[in-house]
């Protein structure tokens, strides 16, 4: 299992490395770019309880 | 030294030819393209059936060459199994290749227990040909009709003694299965209580499962049935059959409770026959490699 991206709405939460995090605070956008990431990598996305997302894809 | 005739008598061939015919008919009977789609029709059928005639052939001239000292009969059946492994070896490759490709993969264990299955269905052939030939020479009738009527009859038992010796026992034998609840709680999903998966983080997918989303919950009908039902192996072979016969759009999961062995499957089905989709996990067969076979001491 690989961990593609992580997308968050706070930015001190964005560190750089790898994977790749983003900041997006607006939930209408940031819903409709998981859902063209999970649909192009054929990857789920899980939303963790800080309401962050993890976009992860299995091998 | 006694020579072999080189013409075999009439009621001889007649006798080759009952015994290749009823051998052929056991592959026959036994060869069906159920929901699990193997063997492939027409060319998978006419594969099986063509080796299931040379099988048979084997065995159906065993007893005569044997009776006209031709030992090297006996070679020709050491080179027909070395054949049917070769077979098995060569089904085995072929299905991981495809395995990919489809909704939800066999799994290695699988694909291992249909070789299998196609190699044993080979023996059978040959087993029942080398029965009812047999059977005809002890029997030593040079009546036409007396000899039909054996080869049917012998035939037809050795038939039914072996495919009732060579069945495996389906997953509905040793559990219940249900369809379970299911309950989307921020990105995580539970069916009948049980975590399943915290996949579901998008709005569109949780949308999704909750409106075409089905879930079947598996319990043991014993405590030693939960070392077969939560087999990984066991696990993804009913998860392939049920997504086999109606499809799946995505979004397919396993998950066993650790706590009373219960085991979930749940996916999003493309065709949404609730009956279909049970009938088809309850009859996944158990596999040979996580059966467990009791055996007193």
């Amino acid at each position: 299992m690989e961990i593609i991206l992580y997308v968050t709405d706070c930015p001190e939460r964005v560190i750089t490395g790898n994977p790749l995090a983003l900041h997006m605070p607006n939930d209408e956008d940031r819903q409709e770019f998981l859902e063209m990431m999970a649909e192009t990598f054929e990857a789920h996305v899980i939303q963790l309880k800080n309401g962050d997302h993890i976009v992860i894809r299995k091998n | 030294m006694e020579s072999a005739p080189d013409v075999i008598s009439q009621i001889t061939l007649i006798r080759i030819l009952l015994g290749i015919f009823m051998g052929t008919i056991a592959r026959a009977v036994t060869l069906r393209s159920d929901l699990r789609q193997v063997p492939s029709y027409p060319n998978g059928c006419f594969i099986n059936l063509v080796t299931a005639f040379l099988a048979a052939s084997l065995g159906a001239v065993a007893i005569p060459s044997l009776l006209t000292n031709d030992y090297a009969a006996v070679t020709f059946l050491m080179l027909a199994v070395q054949n049917f492994r070769d077979i098995r070896k060569q089904i085995q490759e072929s299905l991981e290749q495809i395995d990919p490709a489809g909704f939800a993969p066999r799994g290695s264990a699988y694909i291992d227990g249909i070789a299998k299955t196609f190699e044993g269905r080979n023996y059978l052939s040959l087993l029942t040909a080398f029965g009812t030939v047999l059977s005809l020479y002890l029997f030593m009738s040079e009546i036409l009709w007396l000899n039909i009527l054996n080869a049917a009859v012998t035939g037809s038992i050795l038939i039914c003694l072996l495919v009732r010796f060579t069945r495996g026992k389906c997953i509905g034998d040793v559990c219940s299965i249900d369809f379970g609840q299911i309950e989307i709680k921020g990105s995580d999903l539970y069916v009948d209580g049980i975590w399943v998966t915290a996949m579901l983080g998008i709005a569109k997918r949780k949308q999704l499962f909750q409106e075409e989303g089905v879930a079947l919950v598996a319990t043991p009908k014993a405590e030693k049935h939960r070392l077969t039902l939560e087999s990984d192996a066991q696990r993804m072979a009913m998860l392939y059959d049920a997504v086999r016969s109606i499809g799946a759009k995505e979004l397919l999961f396993t998950k066993r409770s650790l706590s009373d062995g219960r085991v979930v499957i749940a996916f999003v089905p493309i065709i949404k026959d609730r009956e279909q989709i049970l009938a088809a996990v309850r009859n996944t067969p158990i596999l040979e490699s996580v059966r467990i076979v009791s055996r007193r001491r």
